[in-house]
C-alpha cells in the first residue's frame, strides 16, 4: 500500500482528494457567527406570520367545511404523493383553534422562543397549510418552507432570539460561532442558486425570452398588474434589455454570486428585480421572501451591524439598571458572572488558513 | 434548554487525538445526507418536462423525500414564457332562476393582495389541470359557491384573458378591451346533488 502511495500519479490523486475533503468541510462546517441566521429567522418568521394571518381572512373559504378545494379533489391530486397535513384531522368546529395555535407557533419561532422545538413545529405548520390548499399556492409558499427548513437545521434561534436573551440572563455569554449556523446558511445559498439557475434555463425554452418580448407579456397581464406599465410599449429596446438581463442574471447567479467582486452586483440586480416584481406585478410577498433568501449571501458584518443598530436604539431608551455598570468589561464580567467574548469568527469563503500560512 | 452544548469541536490537527468513532460516523452521515439532499433539490426542477429519462428516473428515487419536505418544485417562474390569464366567472341562482350573486375570481376588490393572489392561483391552476380531473375541480368550486350564497344552481364559466401586443397598445387598445376576453361555459351545477 505504501509503495502504491509513492507513485506520483496516485499521490497526486490522494492529495487532490484530501484537498477536496478539506474544502468540502470548510464550506459546510466552518463554525460561523449565528447572527445572520438569527436575522433570517426573524424575517422569515415575519413573512410566515403574515402569510398565515392572511389565510385567517378567508379561513372558511379555504379550510372550512365546504372550501374552494374539497378534500376529495385535493386527495385525488395527492393520491400518489407523500403529502401530509394536520388539516385532514381538524374538525370544522376546531378550525379556528388550530389556526390560532399555528399562528402562536409561528410567533414563537419569529421571536426565537424555545426555537429548537418551535422551528420544527413551524415547519410542520407551513407544510400542512401548503398541502391542504395546493392549488392556491405560488412561489412564496415554496420559499417560506425552504427557509424554515434550513433555519431549523441551522439552529436559527441561537442568536437574535428570546432564547439567547434568556440564556444571557442565566449568565451565559453571547452566541458562539456554530457549524450548524454555517450549514443552515450554506443550504439556503445553494438552494437559492438552484432556484435561479432553473428559473433561468427554463426560460430559454420560450421564444419570447429570446425575442425580447417576455417582459412585455408580464407587464401586459392585467391580472398581475399593480402598476400601469403600458408606457413601455413605446420603449421596446428597454423591454428587450430587461428581458435579456433577467435571463442572464438568473442563469449566471449561481456562478457569479460566489465571487467577491461580482457578489454586490448580483445581489444589487436581484434586489432591483424582486422589488420590481413587488411593485409592478403586485407580488410583494414573493419579492420580499426571495430577498430574504438572497440575504444569506450578506457578510456577517452586515448582520451584526443591523442587530447592533437595533440594540443601540433600545439602549437609547431609559431602562432600570439592576447592576452598576463598570467601566472595565473585565470587572463587569466578574460582577455579573458573564464570560467576556472574543471577536466572533467570520465565515471564511476560502480554504482554512492557519496563522503559520498567513505568515 | 442548553445553548452551548452544540459548540463545535475544532477540526482535529495532526497533533491532536483523532475524533471518536461515533463522531466520525455522524460526520459521515451528515456528509452523505448533504450529497443526497443537494442532488435531490437539483433533480426536482431538472425532472420537469421536457426532461431526460435519467432525470425522471432519478426523480422516481428522490420524490418521496422531496414531497415529505415540500421541496418538490420546478421553479419555472414565468417559463417557458409569460402567458395569458385564466379567470373563473360564476353565477349563483335560486331554483326559480333569479340571480343571488355574480362574481369573478380573481376579483380586484379582494384585499390584501396576497389573498387576491390566492384566488388568482385557483383559476390559473384550474386551467392547467388534466382534462380527466377538471370536472372534480368544477364541482368543488360550484359546491363552495353554492353553500356560500345559499344557491340552488351555480353556473361556471372559464374566462381566458389574452394579452395585447405592443402595436395594439400603441394604437390605443387597453389591457381590458372586451375582445381580449374569451368566455367558455363550464356548465350549471345543482347544489342539491352535492
Amino acid at each position: 500500500m505504501r509503495r502504491i502511495l509513492t507513485v506520483p500519479a496516485v499521490r497526486g490523486l490522494v492529495e487532490r482528494s484530501r484537498s477536496f475533503a478539506e474544502g468540502w468541510n470548510a464550506f459546510w462546517f466552518t463554525p460561523a457567527d449565528p447572527t445572520l441566521t438569527g436575522v433570517l429567522r426573524v424575517l422569515t418568521g415575519l413573512m410566515l406570520l403574515y402569510t398565515h394571518a392572511v389565510w385567517g381572512l378567508a379561513l372558511d373559504d379555504f379550510f372550512g367545511p365546504t372550501p374552494w378545494l374539497s378534500a376529495e379533489m385535493v386527495r385525488d391530486h395527492q393520491q400518489f404523493e407523500f403529502a401530509y397535513s394536520f388539516w385532514w384531522w381538524v374538525e370544522p368546529e376546531w378550525m379556528w383553534t388550530a389556526h390560532g395555535l399555528s399562528l402562536a407557533i409561528l410567533a414563537l419561532f419569529t421571536v426565537g422562543l424555545w426555537t429548537r422545538v418551535t422551528s420544527v413545529l413551524a415547519l410542520i405548520v407551513a407544510i400542512s397549510y401548503a398541502n391542504r390548499v395546493p392549488m392556491a399556492l405560488f412561489g412564496l409558499d415554496q420559499i417560506n418552507v425552504m427557509l424554515t427548513l434550513y433555519l431549523t437545521i441551522g439552529d436559527g434561534g441561537r442568536a437574535v432570539s428570546l432564547d439567547r436573551w434568556l440564556a444571557r440572563r442565566r449568565g451565559k455569554g453571547p452566541a458562539t460561532p456554530s457549524a450548524r449556523a454555517n450549514l443552515g446558511r450554506r443550504l439556503i445559498q445553494i438552494h437559492m442558486c438552484v432556484i435561479y439557475f432553473f428559473a433561468g434555463v427554463s426560460k430559454l425554452q420560450g421564444p419570447s425570452w429570446w425575442d425580447g418580448e417576455a417582459m412585455w407579456l408580464a407587464f401586459a397581464n392585467l391580472e398581475y398588474q399593480s402598476m400601469d406599465m403600458t408606457w413601455l410599449a413605446w420603449h421596446p429596446l428597454l423591454l428587450n434589455a430587461m428581458t435579456h438581463a433577467t435571463v442572464l442574471w438568473e442563469v449566471f447567479f449561481c456562478a457569479l454570486v460566489w465571487n467577491r467582486w461580482w457578489r454586490p452586483v448580483m445581489l444589487g440586480c436581484g434586489t432591483a428585480m424582486h422589488l420590481g416584481i413587488g411593485a409592478c406585478l403586485g407580488m410583494w410577498t414573493f419579492g420580499l421572501i426571495m430577498l430574504v433568501g438572497c440575504a444569506s449571501f450578506l457578510p456577517d458584518e452586515v448582520a451584526r451591524s443591523i442587530v447592533s443598530a437595533f440594540s443601540r436604539r433600545r439602549a437609547g431608551r431609559p431602562a432600570r439598571v439592576a447592576i452598576p455598570a463598570a467601566a472595565v468589561p473585565a470587572s463587569a464580567a466578574a460582577k455579573t458572572g458573564h464570560r467576556p467574548m472574543g471577536a466572533v469568527v467570520s465565515v471564511d469563503y476560502g480554504r482554512h488558513r492557519s496563522p503559520a500560512d498567513a505568515s | 434548554m442548553e445553548f452551548e452544548s452544540d459548540r463545535e469541536e475544532p477540526m482535529p490537527d495532526p497533533g491532536s487525538p483523532p475524533w471518536s468513532p461515533r463522531r466520525r460516523w455522524s460526520r459521515w452521515a451528515v456528509n452523505g445526507w448533504l450529497v443526497l439532499h443537494v442532488s435531490a433539490i437539483i433533480i426536482a426542477p431538472a425532472s420537469v418536462a421536457p426532461s431526460s429519462f435519467l432525470a425522471v428516473t432519478a426523480w422516481e428515487v428522490v420524490h418521496p423525500y422531496l414531497q415529505l419536505l415540500y421541496l418538490n418544485h420546478g421553479y419555472h417562474f414565468f417559463a417557458p414564457e409569460p402567458s395569458y390569464s385564466t379567470l373563473l366567472e360564476f353565477q349563483a341562482e335560486r331554483a326559480d332562476g333569479s340571480v343571488i350573486a355574480r362574481g369573478r375570481i380573481p376579483d380586484r376588490r379582494i384585499v390584501p393582495r396576497l389573498l387576491y393572489h390566492r384566488h388568482f392561483m385557483l383559476s390559473e391552476h384550474m386551467a392547467g389541470a388534466p382534462e380527466e380531473v377538471r370536472e372534480l375541480w368544477h364541482r368543488s368550486f360550484a359546491e363552495h359557491i353554492g353553500r356560500k350564497y345559499g344557491a340552488d344552481v351555480v353556473r361556471l364559466s372559464q374566462v381566458s384573458h389574452y394579452l395585447p401586443t405592443i402595436p395594439a397598445v400603441q394604437q390605443g387598445i387597453g389591457l381590458d378591451h372586451p375582445d381580449s376576453y374569451e368566455v367558455v361555459s363550464l356548465g350549471a351545477y345543482r347544489c342539491d346533488e352535492f
